[in-house]
């Protein structure tokens, strides 16, 4: 058969299994899970009273009822003395974020777990040195002391900023306040450089500066508030896809009425009916389609605005809103420092211009008509029969965070909710949507802000060593072409004195190594549970625990700190990233006290933990008391505690109060002040900024504005291209381009095609789709067979270092087909709107 | 989109009534538990009824099983066993005239789809090889999907997963985690009869967990 269909049975856990609380590691929704453990041979009954459900199975399971195991919540796996034991993994009913729903990705988590006789045993299992010609497997300690030996002889010789990075600074799998905390006290504490970045971006920053710069933690607001709301206004987010559970467990109800008695006993005496929501994105997504078939086309409002001009819709939609006096004047007065609402009407609402001329302009610039604009107005603000404000919450994700140029984008955004006072009561907010969870807990990063271009630094041949860790640059980082080339030149010339020391001792070996570097070579260290495409050219690979092999702790978007317990070992010798950094600073260090340097030697100390708990603590000693407060303040709180408070965990930042932890639902309210030194919020002037240089060129010269984003799938495929299910739907990235483009380049469905531009090239199948309007191609995001980040352009905002990855041009060259997939590939595009 | 759906016949099989033969229960006991499996005879189910999904569950007390002494946990065979599934008859060629025919196998409660698709298809049967037949209950939370034979597309109206029926029911896009099950045919003069499922069916450990005995 052409597509792959797992067995047609799976074995209920009997009444005897383990049973483990855990949450879904993928995206920031969060979603509670119960994980059952039995040994392989053995089942439960289909009485309620044989298995550890506790379900029925002499009849079938009813439809929207949890409890039925599906076969992607089910494997077999062996442990490492060989023992094996099903393991099923299934959605929690009694989590308040999920509700015992699952998503494509949550739902698979049972097939992602590592199996020496599946297709997850490509993990990596063992330490790899690069030898003569190859990278071979070898210990811990040979593996850790070479790299001890690089990392202390490029310290000595050439300072703390020689040593560059690129981690992990998030929640769930591969993170988590455990991990985080390791990272930081080894890079800022220990090594204390400053040429360090995120997983996903080339500088150490934050996506939401202007957020925080306003006085605005970005994650205000609870699941709960997607139900309680009037408005949703999606801004660059495509949540039925990407933040699935959030949208179909709390968002979709609204929308069908079905929160409306909620709305009621929530906001006593307001006037309020089935939710309405708008979509401003460039493509018509799914969750357009799908809000318009279960809400009606009446309630769902889709800003398809030519891509990059988001500013300049949010400033107009804020002047429609102050000239038809629909703003919160009191909420403006009160809460709002009044020093920044001049140049907000200056600069954003254009206040000079008369709001013709401002629509006008908009108009031109966004594509979208004055009729829609003024719409979009009304749903989020205009009075409402009674006389009561509407409540309108504002998400926004990668569209806006990436999107043209970040920190006025988040700024506008955060402008028209701070205008409208939608903040600190049930039904409100403005925040990011998030794309994985947050667990970040790190001593203060060294380095100025912006901070350093790190990948510009290293394309110039910067930097000693590069240690990356649970992040895939080679496909992720922008312009990635280059970062791809740049790995490869300046690797090969420690390869080469590597493989001239292939029988020297570590001590040569790291000397070549340092001379190499001084020829322009670069140490690429890469530690994570995957051979990626950067492990591939590294020298060094350390293999990482992932979850469920080692418990760790995190916090979703709405701030539930949750226990996500160890079922199961990690392969191999793979060992937890905290315990890695332990191991390398303790080696580190025991090459400083031989050395005699003292300095090294304290800086490279208290390294010696032994559970992921005492990290934890550790981490959690450092938060700050009071309003400075970070958003995952959990200090009082230890695993003993979220053990107890289960899958629905407790909502940070937490305080201790009569001596028991705190959490809260939602910020701001009951007058809570914002997190400014004056209490009140700031506006910030915004003006858009215009294409910049290096983009329009690219504009100028290729036909086909390139835009790009998510389906299904988890981040760079990692575990999806091993999980046959997904593996086939997502065999290589697509493009969807417009039936009239199409028909232009004659392309059909499938058609294989080259995108190219002046930084790159990337390799894709046809969609042939209305989601996008002519002119415009949207390309898969991140698909390591073919990365679209080979396309985009080094721009960044110079201002906080946040990439323009939604926007880049291209030429597109038809290279025939694949034919083998015609037979097991929909060429369907994922908004399932099917074109004739 | 204008999906014209249909709709199977309150997850019964119409007037279609499917009778299957008691069959050994060893290989199907093995698995839940002969007693599991006997357990299956009693009470007839209710048919699965469509949910909205604003109904979706509340929270509701644990699901977790209320302290009684443990069952013996049995023992289970490896899964390259081959369950026992019935051949029966489903439906006849002249069904497919509209291009879709709602029956069930491999019992009443479950809802299956059969297909003319109108081209040659992988494993498609009939004079032009061009009929099959999936499970009609989503892979996601089990709610029955419905089918437009104009764009052969099935979609689930509680959280709108789609499934391609031209490529094998694939996933198009939603929080499923399993393609429809495929449901094996066979032809027989103008008879149509179903021999087997590939994948499983919502709803149950195994498919035949629910077969009268
Ligand atoms: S919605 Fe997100 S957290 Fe929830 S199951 Fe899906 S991927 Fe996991
Ligand atoms: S039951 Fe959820 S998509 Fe079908």
């Amino acid at each position: 058969m052409p597509v792959h269909r797992p067995a047609d049975r799976v074995p209920l856990p009997p009444t005897t299994a383990e049973k483990f609380q855990t949450v879904c590691h993928y995206c920031i929704v969060g979603c509670g899970y119960h994980v059952y453990k039995w040994p392989e041979g053995q089942a439960g009954g289909l009485r309620p009273e044989e298995n550890a459900l506790g379900v029925d199975y002499t009849q079938p399971v009813a439809p929207l009822k949890a409890g039925w195991i599906a076969p992607a919540h089910h494997a077999v796996i062996t442990e490492r003395d060989g023992r094996r034991f099903n393991i099923a993994i299934v959605p929690d009913q009694e989590c308040v974020v999920n509700k015992g729903h699952h998503s494509g990705r949550g739902g698979t988590l049972g097939s992602s777990l590592y199996r020496p006789d599946g297709p997850t045993n490509t993990r990596l299992t063992h330490p790899l040195v690069y030898r003569a010609t190859d990278q071979v497997t070898t210990t811990w300690d040979d593996a850790l002391d070479l790299t001890a030996r690089v990392i202390y002889g490029s310290i000595q010789r050439d300072g703390n900023d020689s040593i560059f990075m690129k981690i992990f600074d998030h929640g769930g799998g591969g993170g988590g306040f455990e991990n985080n905390w390791a990272v930081g006290k080894f890079f800022f504490d220990a090594v204390q450089t400053v040429n360090c970045s995120i997983h996903n971006r080339p500088a150490y920053n934050s996506e939401v500066h202007a957020s925080r710069d306003m006085g605005v933690p970005e994650l205000n607001f609870a699941c709960v508030d997607a139900e309680l709301t009037d408005t949703m206004v999606l801004w660059g987010c495509n949540s039925y896809e990407t933040q699935t559970n959030l949208y179909l467990v709390h968002m979709l109800p609204n929308l069908q009425g079905a929160t409306v008695k909620d709305k009621e006993a929530a906001r006593p005496g307001e006037l309020v009916g089935p939710g309405r929501i708008i979509v401003i994105d460039p493509r018509r997504t799914a969750t357009v389609v799908v809000s318009e078939q279960a809400a009606g086309k009446d309630r769902v409002l889709h800003l398809q605005l030519k891509p990059g001009t988001d500013i300049a819709l949010a400033n107009a939609l804020a002047r429609i809103i102050y000239e038809r006096k629909w703003h919160d004047s009191d909420f403006l007065a009160n809460r709002v420092e009044a020093e920044t609402v001049q140049p907000f009407l200056d600069q954003s609402l254009q206040i000079d211009k008369s709001l013709d001329e401002v629509l006008t302009e908009t108009e031109r610039i966004t594509g979208l008509s004055r009729t829609q604009l003024e719409q979009a107005a009304s749903w989020i603000a205009e009075t409402k029969a009674d006389g009561s404000r509407p409540r309108t919450m504002f998400f926004y994700e990668k569209g806006i965070i990436w999107g043209l140029k970040n920190y006025q984008n988040v700024g506008s955004i955060v402008n028209l909710a701070l205008l409208t006072g939608n903040f600190g009561k049930p039904g409100t907010g403005c925040g990011r949507l998030g794309g994985h969870q947050e667990g970040y807990v790190r001593p203060g990063y060294p380095g100025p802000r912006p901070a350093p271009y790190i990948d510009d630094l290293l394309s110039q041949g910067q930097g000693n060593v590069f240690y990356v860790v649970g992040c895939n640059p080679a496909v992720t980082t922008l312009n990635a072409q280059r970062m791809r080339e740049t790995l490869q030149t300046r690797g090969k010339l420690v390869r080469d004195a590597l493989d001239a020391n292939f029988a020297a001792d570590n001590s040569t070996r790291a000397q070549a190594v340092l001379d190499a570097i001084s020829r322009g070579g670069l140490f690429i260290i890469v530690q994570d549970i995957y051979p990626t495409q950067t492990a591939n050219v590294a020298h060094v690979v350390f293999p990482a625990a992932a979850w469920g092999e080692s418990p760790i702790t995190s916090i979703n978007g709405e701030r539930r700190l949750r226990l996500y317990e160890q079922f199961m070992d990690p392969p191999g010798i793979a060992e937890p990233d905290w315990k890695i950094f332990g191991m390398l600073a303790q080696r580190i260090k025991a090459l400083a006290q031989a050395d005699g340097n003292a300095e090294l030697t304290r800086r490279f100390s208290g390294f010696e933990w032994q559970t992921a708990e005492e990290v934890f603590l550790e981490g959690g000693e450092s938060f700050a008391e009071g309003v400075k407060a970070s958003t995952e303040r959990y200090k009082g709180v230890d695993y003993a505690f979220l053990k107890a408070a289960g899958n629905n965990g407790i909502q940070t930042p937490v305080t201790i109060v009569n001596g028991k932890p705190q959490g809260r639902v939602r910020y701001f309210e009951n007058g809570e002040p914002f997190y400014t030194d004056s209490g009140k919020a700031k506006m910030l002037p915004t003006s858009w900024p215009g294409f910049p240089a290096v983009l329009q060129a690219q504009i100028d010269k290729y036909p086909y504005f390139l835009t790009n984003g998510r389906n299904n799938n988890w981040q760079t495929f990692y575990n999806d291209l091993r999980i046959p299910f997904h593996a086939e739907r997502a065999p290589m990235p697509f493009i969807e381009i417009s039936p009239e483009d199409a028909q232009k380049e004659g392309l059909k469905p499938g058609d294989i095609v080259q995108l190219y531009n002046d930084y790159g090239e990337a390799t894709a199948y046809t969609v042939v789709s209305t989601s996008v309007k002519p002119g415009v191609i949207f390309m898969l995001f991140a698909h390591p067979r073919s990365t679209a980040n080979s396309l985009t352009t080094p721009y960044v905002d110079p201002e906080v270092i946040i990439p323009y990855y939604k926007g880049s041009a291209v030429g597109l060259r038809k290279l025939g087909r694949l034919e083998d997939l015609d037979a097991r590939l929909t060429y369907y595009p994922t908004n399932f709107e099917t074109v004739a | 989109m204008e999906d014209q759906g249909v709709t199977p016949p309150d997850g019964v099989a119409g007037t279609q009534q499917v009778r299957l033969g008691r069959r050994s229960f060893l290989k199907l006991g093995s698995l839940g538990g002969t007693a599991a499996v006997l357990a299956a005879c009693s009470a007839p189910p209710a048919p699965p009824t469509v949910v909205p999904p604003t109904t979706a569950p509340a929270p509701t007390a644990p699901q977790v099983p209320t302290p009684v002494a443990a069952a013996e946990p049995v023992t289970a065979p490896l899964v390259s066993d081959v369950l026992p599934y019935p051949r029966l008859k489903i439906a006849t060629l002249s069904d497919l005239q509209k291009g879709v025919f709602s029956t069930a196998y491999p019992d009443q409660f479950s809802p299956v789809q059969v297909l003319k698709l109108g081209a040659k298809t992988v494993g498609g049967v009939g004079p032009d090889e061009d009929i099959v037949a999936y499970s009609g209950l989503c892979t996601h939370m089990g709610c029955p999907v419905t089918y437009n034979p104009a764009t052969r597309v099935f979609m689930c109206p509680c959280h709108y997963s789609h499934f391609d029926a031209a490529t094998d029911a694939m996933l198009i896009s939603g929080p499923a985690t399993q393609h429809l099950p495929r449901v094996v045919l066979e032809v027989e003069g103008q008879d149509i009869y179903a021999v087997g499922v590939q994948g499983l069916i919502y709803g149950r450990p195994h498919n035949l967990s629910l077969t009268e005995l």
